[in-house]
């Protein structure tokens, strides 16, 4: 079982003692991301083509929630020749911990690959792209 | 081939301490332009104490070629001093547990060409691996870090267990973020690093 440290305003999801946010992927649907960000980084593209991709362009993607402890998800997107954008594998990072019913820890890679799971059931394709990362 | 050695300034083997600023200078100041201290061709900063350990990865000649520093959370460290909004709201970590891992690099200086993928990502794997140990055997338990969000990609390319404290801010019009390390079986199994001392370590 999971210990945690006080959560600050209400409306925030408490913070463990280990930094992580820890939620049941339920959860994950109520969260409002009123920040969400995308933006290209020139030098990515070519890095995930020496790993096999097929990446024209490339860059990352920042979702975080409003509130004293913020929930953070960002995750690295290509797009190939035809425009069309994808996830690149492997890259969904952020601060949860995703957790059973009895709130065990489902484990990093496990909440990862269900963060990308979650992804891939929402709108998270990026209308705009920035050129540069903002604050 | 590459050779790792660890230690405070006075631990490590004469003219390597000098070496490793020259280094921290081509690779931080020349090639990726942080705005340091710049001193006469060295780089060095007010985190540079006795108290610092250094993990230097050098080629077969002795040519540094990879570091890496560490700072115990319990005295002055660069998170806690300069960027303490980077934890989400949680105090900034202070326990002889809890080291912070900054001025990491494996980029070559010496020679023309980059290195291929491979023998990047093998540099990369060796020298965290020599990191980890380092700090498991002065009864670290986590590491943090302060860095760019793509490091994050490079970790878990790495198979080590790391994620963020909270969300990137813009520093230097780079989007930056604090990142913990898990100094436990995960990282050690795909470090290479034996397991039995992360556990043995602990207890």
């Amino acid at each position: 079982m999971n210990m945690q440290i006080a959560s600050g305003l209400a409306g925030s999801p408490p913070l463990s003692f280990d930094g992580y946010v820890r939620l049941p992927f339920e959860a994950l649907a109520g969260l409002e991301f009123g920040r969400k960000v995308a933006w290209e980084d020139a030098d990515l593209a070519g890095e995930l083509q020496a790993e096999g991709l097929p990446a024209v362009r490339a860059g990352y993607c920042e979702w975080e929630t409003a509130g004293t402890t913020v929930v953070t998800i960002g995750w690295t997107w290509f797009a190939g020749a035809r425009g069309s954008f994808f996830i690149a594998p492997g890259c969904v990072n952020s601060n949860l911990m995703l957790v059973t019913p009895k709130n065990f820890d489902l484990g990093a890679s496990r909440t990862s690959e269900l963060l990308r799971a979650w992804l891939s059931g929402v709108k998270w394709q990026p209308e705009v792209v920035q050129k540069e990362f903002a604050a | 081939m590459v050779t790792i050695v660890s230690g405070s300034t006075a631990q490590l083997p004469t003219g390597v301490e000098s070496a490793l600023a020259s280094y921290r200078h081509k690779v931080f100041i020349e090639a990726l332009q942080w705005p340091l201290p710049d001193m006469d061709g060295f780089e060095r900063d007010q985190f540079d104490r006795d108290d610092t350990l250094y993990v230097v990865a050098r080629e077969l000649d002795g040519e540094v070629c990879g570091c890496a520093r560490l700072l115990p959370t319990t005295r002055a460290y660069l998170l806690a001093e300069v960027f303490p909004e980077m934890m989400n709201g949680a105090p900034v970590p202070r326990s002889h547990e809890v080291w912070e891992l900054s001025r990491f690099a494996t980029m070559p200086v010496g020679t023309p060409e980059p290195l291929p993928r491979e023998e990047t990502q093998a540099r990369r794997r060796q020298l965290l691996g020599a990191v980890v140990q380092a700090a498991l055997a002065r009864g670290a338990t986590r590491l943090i870090l302060v860095t760019v969000a793509g490091v994050e990609r490079l970790m878990r390319n790495l198979g080590v267990h790391a994620h963020r404290a909270g969300p990137p801010r813009a520093v230097d019009g780079k989007p930056t973020l604090a990142l913990w390390l898990e100094l436990d079986a995960e990282t050690c199994r795909a470090l290479g690093v034996p397991v039995a001392s992360a556990l043995v370590m602990r207890h």
